[in-house]
């Protein structure tokens, strides 16, 4: 099985004024493209698209990085899409490189003392919410239909209680759309930030009818080899090991599937399931499986690993470690004790950072001081955000070292495509022998310049180094005038 | 007393069980601690424990910073 994952990232912004403007969307817009130009034609972290992508991503809108991964507008936020990673450290790398961009920018901009950007998923004020998209390469063989995906339905309900980012209070979304305050006030904390937005089992779109699994087949690659698996459900992780231990178990899931291996395990109704376990402090997370009763989140998580165990140990390192780490957050949740869990999962490091100030502040949890507390812990301002010194002094596990993140924002990860679109990119930024290049078009599938050949990349799976040395080479040979 | 990376992790223990963070078994792969692959973390150069440097940032927090955070649904 080979790993090949990338995650899309849309950020919030915050803005801290005295005056009370900062909830205005043409502020939050005007700061997006401020840091948006910065990042590509100050900083030179990119290559600004020059061409029409899509009916939403005109000229300008966001580019390619020099990492290979790509920085955009994208429905009121800026929007980070990692390069293809083959391998969980780059993948962890590459997130976090995400939001170094973005902090950098704020800071160097000298905006960091009113602005923040938060890594979260939800407001507390509105039904509003944004995503943390994931992607996974998979083989055209791959049963793409709701009878072949269903088995990831269950994994997928109960993944969020190691995977979820936590939130104080709920978002009930109904048929009116009338949220009641009672209904509210009886969650007062909850393990996932996105399972109140999740209304369907299979679907296709994102928005507004948001599905467990999303069925949409788009590969960006060559569509008679890839599909491209879409995920929509999960949280927004600050912890390295929380997003590490989401992407590796999903990938594994998804190979126990290729393989015609994975427990199927039909939940009665998987979408009030993932609302439940959310809401469920107690940690018993009970659902009812059809002709099986009542069976615990916990239970049809080791179901899934027991047959990752057997298909997969031994394959590679990276295999390896999320087996070990799958095996021992699920020992430790059995105990029920969300401070055992709290140095390697967001919601129960949240919870118990925050509960621990509420008790000494005398708070409730409906206090509004609690969901302000909340956003800070996403906030990535290293000054302010809750997060960062629970890592720095080792009580939250760090997978990837600072330098590796750094790394990360320049290059991109090693052996995949990612890797020759990152040389792409800085071969058109720097220029090369006098050749300075006017016209280009970067695409996830292939790179183009001055209306010359396409290069097309088609195979996530290669890093096209070579093509596009060749590439260059020739480009740079090539009078495109004539 | 710093919480620098190089310190036995131990010692801090009671100040960790003291807001839930207790200290925890670690993983060998691929790192232990908050300190990095390469090494340990920078030294932070406030000498509180971290229970009452979180406890300093967190009431630094504006009460209302909630209110004023308001986003548009994406996707």
């Amino acid at each position: 099985m080979r790993f090949l994952c990338g995650i899309e990232t849309e950020y919030g912004l915050l803005i801290r004024d005295s005056e009370g403007r900062g909830s205005s969307m043409i502020r939050q817009e005007e700061l997006f493209r401020r840091v948006r130009d910065y990042l590509f034609f100050e900083k030179k972290t990119g290559l600004i698209d020059l061409h029409q992508r899509a009916y939403d991503e005109p000229p300008g809108n966001g580019g390619f990085l020099k990492n290979g991964g790509r920085l955009y507008i994208d429905m009121g936020h800026v929007e980070y899409a990692s390069p293809e990673c083959g391998t969980i450290h780059d993948m962890v790398a590459m997130d976090r490189a995400g939001d170094l961009l973005l902090e950098d920018a704020l800071r160097e901009l000298g905006l960091s003392n009113n602005v923040s950007f938060i890594k979260n998923n939800i407001d507390h004020q509105t039904l509003a919410t944004f995503g943390s998209h994931e992607n996974y390469s998979v083989p055209r063989s791959f049963p793409f239909n709701e009878k072949g995906l269903d088995p990831l339905v269950a994994f997928l309900a109960t993944r969020q209680i190691f995977s979820g980012a936590g939130r104080v209070g709920a978002s009930i979304i109904n048929d009116s759309l009338i949220t009641l305050d009672d209904e509210i006030r009886s969650i007062p904390f909850q393990i996932s930030q996105r399972a109140d937005y999740v209304v369907n089992k299979f679907y296709q779109w994102v928005q507004m009818n948001r599905s467990i699994v999303n069925t949409r087949d788009e590969p960006l690659a060559d569509p008679l080899q890839f599909r491209r698996i879409h995920l929509l459900l999960g949280d927004s992780n600050m912890s390295q090991f929380a997003f590490a231990l989401k992407v590796g178990t999903t990938r594994l899931v998804l190979g126990l599937i290729e393989r015609g291996q994975a427990p199927w395990i039909p939940v009665s109704d998987p979408v009030q399931a993932v609302r439940a376990i959310s809401h469920d402090m107690s940690m018993n997370w009970p659902l009812e499986v059809n002709d099986e009763g009542v069976v615990g989140a916990i239970d049809i998580q080791w179901r899934f690993f027991d047959a990752a165990e057997r298909a997969f140990r031994g394959e590679n390192d990276d295999t390896d470690w999320v087996l070990d780490a799958w095996k021992e957050i699920l020992t430790d949740l059995e105990k029920k004790d969300p401070s055992l869990v709290s140095d390697r999962i967001d919601w129960a490091q949240k919870y118990v950072l925050l509960d621990a100030f509420r008790q000494a502040e005398n708070l409730s949890w409906d206090d509004p001081w609690m969901e302000s507390l909340d956003l800070a812990y996403h906030d990535l301002d290293q000054v302010r955000g809750l997060f960062f010194p629970l890592e720095e002094d080792g009580v939250h596990r760090r997978l990837v070292s600072p330098t590796a993140v750094r790394a990360a924002t320049e290059d991109g990860p090693a052996g995949t495509r990612a890797q020759g679109r990152s040389e792409a990119v800085h071969r058109i930024l720097k220029g090369h022998s006098g050749r300075t290049y006017h016209d280009y078009i970067i695409q996830w599938f292939g790179v183009q310049v001055e209306s010359g050949e396409i290069l097309y990349m088609l195979d996530p799976f290669k890093t096209y180094r070579k093509e596009v040395a060749s590439y260059f080479l020739e480009a740079e040979k090539t009078d495109f005038s004539a | 007393m710093n919480f620098s990376a190089e310190q036995p992790f131990h010692l801090y223990s009671h100040h960790l069980e003291a807001i839930g963070l207790d200290e925890q078994e670690r993983v060998p792969f691929p790192s232990k601690k908050g300190g990095t692959p390469e090494g340990p973390s920078p030294k932070n150069l406030d000498p509180k424990p971290l229970k009452d440097r979180m406890m300093d940032r967190m009431r630094k927090v504006d009460p209302k910073q909630s209110e004023r955070y308001r986003q548009r649904t994406g996707e």
